[in-house]
């Protein structure tokens, strides 16, 4: 036994002591448990914050995806007017990107963090759309150290305008179709070949041989010469490939139809009106061999090169009637 | 003099006093940060640990390649380049990446990890807005 002391008093300090050590960890005192708690509250900083950076990266590969695939829908059959086209590719970044951010991104599976819709606008200077977003806020009420953690992240993100020199492109591909391509039949049509009112020293009623005897051909050899040379004129005409852009046109068949009509006969010959049917069917593929992008298409996932595909009919009838038909 | 004794209320008062000194100094000591080598050392051994479960997972999506992100590579194509095989063994932790694009298009990267190994798992996006994981087998390195 101590001097001094006596026994209850021991009792009595030994529970005052017990109760001073529970008062401590009950405050979170940093030498009983605080170092345990501090460091518990830096690990989930420090998980949380990787977690933000996690976010961030599937955010901006999200935006990515989201031009690549509105850049690639908006190809198909696009306006050639560059600010209807990049109004709908705008609008088709927004709706991608906020169909990647409705859900949570979750990091570790113990981490869910809700991300934001996007709004989307176009900045001329740099040629870039902008996503503008909410905050991202993290938050995490964590009872062992009483504490709650608060964090979140400016999530600004801008991705290029990937498809508006292929745009630029089948603009002036088409332009050309729609321009040149039915002068270019007029002109065959109109080079030297009979027309209305021919006439032929030949006394006959059959303008199959007045046409050969005018011309030294057969109405069919007359046809499949008309159609070559159209077809010859139109792949010289449209743009051609070069460094940036690989053209392609497939124009399978250009069906020329030449009818004779018997006008009339007498002792100096034969008279008869040639008419002519041309037909163009083509498509040009413009492919963008600079890049290539990561699309969903047909069910699965597509690495390729942008491509703008123009299809269209033209037609030149007689001497005068051209159309385009898309 | 006269004793003092637990069972006297000035006793037990002087027990109490003592009680909240110690208190007290503890509150003082930390708000001096006296004990600042102390957290240093120990901030230093659980940022090396988190760092092998998120940070090394994290920037290895978002290394470069051809221009593009691994988080990119992964999520649209099946290629898994050599220069990634090489990334993985400099990181210096054993790690395999699994990446679930859908129920039947899986890639397995890397060896096969260790069975005291850890998994930590990751959303990716894929092309359409649809959206994959990532689970990397980890072993965490040891300290």
């Amino acid at each position: 036994m101590v001097k001094g002391y006596t026994s209850p008093m021991i009792i009595v300090a030994l529970f005052v002591g017990a109760a001073i050590v529970l008062t401590a960890v009950d405050f979170n005192l940093p030498w009983i448990q605080g170092r345990t708690y501090n460091l518990l509250f830096q690990e989930k900083i420090f998980t949380i914050d990787n977690a933000l950076d996690g976010a961030e990266l599937y955010l901006e590969t999200s935006s990515l995806y989201s031009v690549y695939q509105a850049c690639h829908d908006s190809l198909k059959n696009p306006s050639v007017d560059p600010l209807e086209f990049r109004s709908a590719v705008s609008t088709r970044i927004q709706t991608h990107m906020n169909k990647y951010s409705e859900s949570q991104f979750i990091f570790f599976d113990e981490h869910a963090i809700n991300l934001p819709q996007y709004t989307v606008e176009y900045d001329d200077a740099t040629k870039t759309f902008i996503l503008n977003a909410e905050k991202i806020v993290y938050e995490i009420d964590d009872s062992k150290v009483n504490e709650t953690i608060h964090l979140e992240r400016n999530s600004i993100l801008m991705v290029p305008f990937i498809c508006e020199t292929i745009h630029t492109k089948y603009v002036e591909v088409k332009q050309k179709m729609e321009q040149d391509i039915s002068p270019l039949i007029t002109q065959e049509i109109e080079s030297g070949w009979p027309k209305e009112a021919t006439k032929d020293p030949l006394i006959t009623t059959d303008c199959d041989a007045v046409f050969q005897s005018i011309t030294g051909k057969t109405i069919i050899e007359a046809s499949n010469e008309m159609s070559q040379n159209v077809k010859t004129n139109i792949q010289t005409t449209l743009p051609q490939s070069d460094a940036t852009f690989e053209i392609k046109i497939d124009m399978p068949d250009v069906p020329t139809v030449i009818e004779g009509k018997f006008i009339q006969q007498d002792s100096t010959g034969t008279v008869c009106d040639f008419t002519y049917d041309i037909n163009v069917t083509l498509t040009v593929e413009i492919k963008d061999k600079t890049q290539m992008y990561s699309v969903y298409e047909n069910d699965v996932i597509q690495r390729i090169n942008p491509v703008a595909t123009i299809s269209g009919t033209i037609k030149a009838s007689g001497f005068v009637t051209n159309e385009l038909v898309s | 003099m006269s004793k003092l004794k637990a069972s006297d209320p000035a006793g037990l008062m002087v027990l109490i006093a003592v009680g909240f000194l110690i208190i007290g100094s503890a509150l003082i000591a930390e708000a001096i940060r006296v004990d600042a080598i102390v957290t240093i050392k120990k901030t230093l051994y659980v940022t090396t640990e988190i760092d092998d479960r998120g940070t090394k997972l994290t920037s290895l999506l978002n290394s470069n390649y051809d221009d593009r992100k691994y988080m990119e590579v992964f999520g649209a194509t099946d290629e898994v380049p050599e220069e990634f095989l090489q990334l993985l063994e400099t990181t210096g932790i054993n790690h395999q990446l699994i990446i679930f694009r859908g129920s039947d298009d899986t890639i397995i990267v890397g060896a096969q990890p260790p069975d005291d190994s850890k998994e930590s798992i990751m959303d990716i996006p894929l092309p359409g807005g649809e959206k994959g994981r990532v689970k990397a087998e980890v072993r965490l390195k040891q300290w």
